[in-house]
């Protein structure tokens, strides 16, 4: 391997070794941050009342009497929507939602102040989808391999 | 984040004004509209991949569902850039590099105009944890444009779409003589 290679494949793996570390840091700040909803369920008495915020959650069962539980990568909480100034929301299974409120620490729930639904997160996502099959079909168009390293055209 | 289609759209028709204003520029359009969506691609899908494994085959690792998200942060930016413009031929590595990079800071740009309720991005992490955003458009706001916007940019690049389908119409033909 010469030289230039070498310096290559350094930059390469510097880079990829620098985005792990950060990913660690990222983390380990999402487990262990002083707000939000991990941070309440480690100290719960002492977050009792503290305002929290349930971004992009999934329904993840029928809203009964005032309470739906809610969902995010693996984990679950229960919501009471019922002190909603706009009355109990209307949601499905699989809706996502965007909560504000505050914890309860006599059973570990979030009473809800605000809650938005994202009604059109599947439409997003869809588009998403299909702007990475476009992407990857016209791959081709834009790059190509050649011996001294990947090639821009155009 | 906006849908991959607004991106695109945005970073397509950034590139189609620089071609009107300075024609003789070289335009590095497929590394400018790569950048643009990488952040998503990088940042976000596997993410949303693999907290559907994790609902079937049980808890993942925390590092495999957070740990992608230096993809969406400007230091990532940078050394994502860096990393894949050094696979490219030397002649092209500087070029490269400033177009991913820049597709990548308008998709941050863009995605900053958004609202997730104070929420926001980690603008300068490592160095700071406080979150930003500018909170002026919905998270689905873009649902509504990405149509519309998909047809101004295909008008935009409307001569070079006919190019590409006159090419490929041959290209057929030849194949089928």
């Amino acid at each position: 391997m010469n030289t230039a290679r070498l310096r290559d494949a350094g930059i390469v793996l510097f880079c990829v070794i620098a985005l792990v570390l950060l990913g660690q840091g990222t983390t380990r700040f999402m487990l262990t941050r002083p707000a939000g909803l991990r941070a309440a369920l480690r100290d719960p008495q002492a977050s009792d009342g503290a305002d929290l915020m349930l971004l992009l959650w999934h329904v993840q069962t029928p809203p009964q009497a005032g309470i739906v539980e809610l969902s995010h990568q693996g984990r679950t909480v229960v919501v009471h929507t019922d002190a909603l100034s706009g009355g109990r929301p209307d949601l499905d299974v699989g809706q996502v939602v965007t909560v504000q409120g505050t914890f309860r620490a006599d059973d570990l729930s979030v009473q809800a102040r605000e809650l938005v639904v994202h009604r059109y997160r599947r439409v997003k996502q869809a588009l998403g989808v299909v702007g990475m099959i476009v992407g990857l079909m016209a791959l081709p168009l834009g790059f190509r391999v050649a011996p001294g390293g990947v090639v821009e055209r155009g | 984040m906006a849908d991959l289609v607004t991106h695109a759209c945005l970073a397509l028709l950034a590139k189609r004004g620089q071609q009107v204003v300075r024609p003789s520029q070289p335009l590095h359009l497929a590394s400018f509209v790569a950048g643009s969506v990488l952040p998503d691609l990088l940042g976000r899908l596997p993410v949303d991949v693999l907290t559907v494994v994790q609902r079937r085959v049980g808890e993942l690792p925390p590092i495999l569902l957070n740990g992608w998200e230096p993809f969406h942060l400007p230091v990532g930016m940078v050394l994502t850039s860096l990393g894949l413009a050094t696979l490219f031929r030397v002649d092209q590595r500087r070029a490269v590099f400033i177009n991913l990079l820049g597709g990548m800071a308008l998709h941050l740009l863009f995605d900053l105009l958004q609202d997730h309720a104070g929420a926001g991005y980690l603008l300068f992490y490592p160095l700071s944890t406080r979150p930003f955003e500018l909170g002026l458009l919905g998270t689905e706001s873009t649902v509504w444009w990405a149509p519309a916007l998909a047809v101004l940019t295909a008008f935009a690049w409307r001569g070079s779409l006919s190019s590409l389908a006159r090419r490929a119409g041959s290209r057929w033909s030849g194949r089928v003589h």
